[in-house]
């Protein structure tokens, strides 16, 4: 049964721009005899939110920055009062908006565990208890006799990790503190909030990296303007790319890619001219290009010179992470080396692509030279989507990742 | 089912009542502060927390020097005792006021990461003040047997003293810990406030060398009134109940009006900063 941990309901806060606000004496007197001054004028960071947070989920809450996220972890945290609306934790709750935020250089490692926690308003007993667990999980060691001024930064931000961690709460609620330290210590971070949620804990985090927010939330809201504009699965990240970059994922109505005009490109066509380029042989569904079928992006191009050429697709997802590149010389076709026209045609095979937007980048490479003849970042932007028929199926799967290959499965009864 | 809910956050005003109770359960917090104040001060030197004597003890001895020889002072007490007593309190005063007052402004960081009621700070700093404070009584105490004072039963009402004077004190720390967060021009004004003071003070001086016309003063002089109290206890000098009555009307008065401007505009404290 579903339980709830955490209630926010219609909850708004405003504030009063810096121009308007009384910040010096000068002003307030000012103000004081000036009964006319205008009204100030007010920005809403946050608009009427609403949402529940329930036992055992992982909330991811992204947006663009000054879409109200910080502005409503602080008011969660007790940090800013809303204006209007109401919050009811059904637990303990600890939020963790800075790391070693209450961290003061000139204390030992043991002096600042016990300072930090009893911020986060833990008893001195329990800090007790779990003291030992603290240094072990941190790896400070010997070193925790020592003023922290003198620990290396991984050490410190071990350390400030390790107390939050290590201390008990059912709510967490966090703000873009897992991208600290080296890839190590993420790690353990990661795996950290793993267990966390494993052990039933409620976790709230704001972050801008995609990639964390969706293999660790089970559920995403989507901020814009302080309101919640969506509230949804893995898919609504790829609604925050298309306005987060509108540029490059704003699509037509009703249709599913889109396709720069590289006559405009600010790179200049050396010894070649594209004379064509497109998508082709696609099958879009209702959400976007099938990941169920083929498609092949083609090129049209003009060749003056006898060059030994290569053409090259990049595939990168939304968030910019290269996914795989794809070469027109990996493979025995036909030599590009004569001056002339060539039609190259990239075949994307069926159940490569996963549910998410794309961009494509194209390179063209003088091979002889080993030098760049063109180059056309995010060339082609393309939003892919199941069949309807399978959307079901592979909600329940959770067929999390950047690619969905159809990975031949076999299974004998024994 | 209605469930027990852990918290409760909503807009509107909180109630000093429920606020007080809020920073009386993070007490262990107001030590944890003044401890760690007390050791980045005092840890690593050789003198450790003695050092808080080297400010009030020079003005001693520059106290002593002018008004023992330059322009002599006439008292039937000892005067470096009558001197300390007097320095002692104001330093104690300068820090509740001074470092009080700052608190907030000090901590930005930590206001806007991590919610606590912001009164511990002030309330940590008067803490740290204290041990200083109470360093500087164990010298008096040497200084009284020393010059064959002695120590006369009224010490009993030290405690008492020592409370109105941190009250007095705070009364004003507070309301400048509040204030300066709005209005950041105070922060300027302090160190003012602290170095004219002392003149209206009767720190280095008897109130009985101030003329008839201007006594009024001391009605209003919380201040004045506690080191008043501290030499009565500890060297016998008359005192003035109505005007310690009265003045210290005014400090409660300021403290819980303080007190009430504070928790109004703690929790705008950190959009402030």
């Amino acid at each position: 049964m579903s339980e709830v941990m955490l209630e926010v309901k219609n909850l708004s806060k405003s504030f009063r721009m810096r121009e308007n606000r009384i910040d010096s004496l000068k002003g307030s007197i000012a103000n004081f005899f000036n009964s006319t001054t205008a009204a100030a004028e007010d920005f809403h960071a946050l608009k009427d939110v609403s949402f529940n947070l329930e036992r055992g989920e992982a909330l991811g809450i992204i947006g663009k920055n000054g879409a109200g996220k910080s502005t409503l972890l602080r008011i969660l945290s007790g940090i800013s009062q809303p204006d209007q609306g109401e919050i009811n934790f059904y637990g303990k709750a600890v939020s963790i908006l800075d790391i070693g935020a209450g961290f003061h250089p000139e204390l030992t490692g043991r002096e600042n565990i016990y300072l930090s926690a009893s911020l986060y308003k833990f008893t001195r007993k329990k800090i007790e208890e779990r003291f030992n667990e603290i240094v072990e999980f941190s790896g400070i060691g010997k070193f925790i006799e020592e003023p922290v001024k003198n620990y290396s930064s991984g050490m410190y931000l071990r350390l400030a990790f390790s107390i939050i961690t290590c201390l008990d709460a059912d709510i967490y609620l966090i703000d873009e503190v897992v991208n600290v330290g080296d890839a190590n210590f993420q790690m353990k971070c990661k795996n950290k909030i793993e267990e966390l949620i494993a052990a039933g804990k409620t976790l709230l985090i704001a972050s801008h990296n995609m990639n964390e927010i969706s293999v660790l939330c089970n559920r995403i809201i989507l901020m814009e303007y302080g309101q919640i504009i969506e509230t949804g699965g893995a898919d609504i990240i790829q609604k925050y790319m298309t306005i987060a970059l509108p540029q490059y994922f704003h699509f037509e109505e009703g249709e599913f890619f889109h396709i720069k005009n590289l006559d405009e490109s600010p790179f200049e066509q050396k010894d070649m001219r594209l004379l064509k380029y497109g998508i082709k042989d696609y099958i879009a569904n209702h959400n976007g290009i099938s990941t169920n079928h083929p498609f092949a992006i083609y090129l049209d191009v003009q060749l003056f010179e006898e060059i030994t050429t290569e053409f090259r697709l990049k595939f990168y997802d939304a968030t910019g992470a290269l996914i795989f590149t794809c070469s027109s010389a990996r493979q025995e076709v036909l030599q590009i080396n004569r001056a002339g026209q060539y039609h190259v045609e990239f075949q994307i095979p069926a159940n490569l692509l996963n549910t998410r937007l794309y961009s494509v980048e194209l390179r063209v490479v003088n091979d002889d030279k080993k030098a760049l003849m063109f180059k056309a970042d995010k060339f082609i932007a393309i939003k892919m989507a199941d069949d309807d028929s399978n959307t079901e199926t592979n909600r329940d799967l959770h067929l999390q990742g950047l690619v969905k290959p159809l990975v031949p499965v076999s299974v004998t009864k024994l | 089912m209605e469930r027990k809910i852990y918290k409760s956050i909503r807009g509107g005003r909180q109630s000093l009542g429920s606020y007080l109770k809020e920073v009386f359960d993070a007490r262990n917090l107001i030590l944890s502060f003044a401890v760690r104040d007390l050791k980045i001060q005092y840890a690593q030197t050789y003198l450790g927390v003695f050092w808080s004597l080297v400010q009030p003890l020079t003005g001693l001895i520059i106290f002593n020097f002018f008004f023992q020889r330059v322009i002599p002072l006439h008292l039937n007490v000892p005067y470096a005792v009558f001197a300390f007593t007097g320095i002692m309190v104001w330093f104690y005063f300068t820090a509740l006021v001074g470092q009080g007052g700052t608190a907030l402004m000090a901590n930005q960081a930590l206001i806007k990461k991590i919610q606590f009621p912001r009164l511990v700070l002030p309330l940590s700093k008067a803490l740290v003040g204290l041990v200083e404070f109470s360093i500087s009584l164990i010298l008096l105490l040497v200084m009284l047997l020393v010059f064959g004072v002695g120590i006369s039963p009224k010490i009993v009402f030290l405690p008492l003293v020592v409370i109105a004077n941190i009250m007095s004190g705070l009364s004003i720390g507070i309301w400048l810990s509040a204030l300066t967060i709005r209005f950041r021009d105070l922060h300027h004004l302090i160190p003012y406030l602290i170095g004219f003071g002392i003149w209206l003070t009767p720190v280095f001086y008897p109130t009985t060398m101030v003329p008839e016309s201007f006594s009024w003063i001391y009605y209003l002089h919380p201040v004045a009134n506690v080191i008043a109290l501290y030499r009565w206890i500890f060297i016998g000098l008359p005192i003035n109940f109505v005007q310690v009555a009265c003045s210290f009307t005014i400090a409660a008065l300021m403290l819980i009006s303080g007190l009430y401007f504070f928790v109004r505009n703690e929790k705008f404290v950190a959009d402030y900063l």
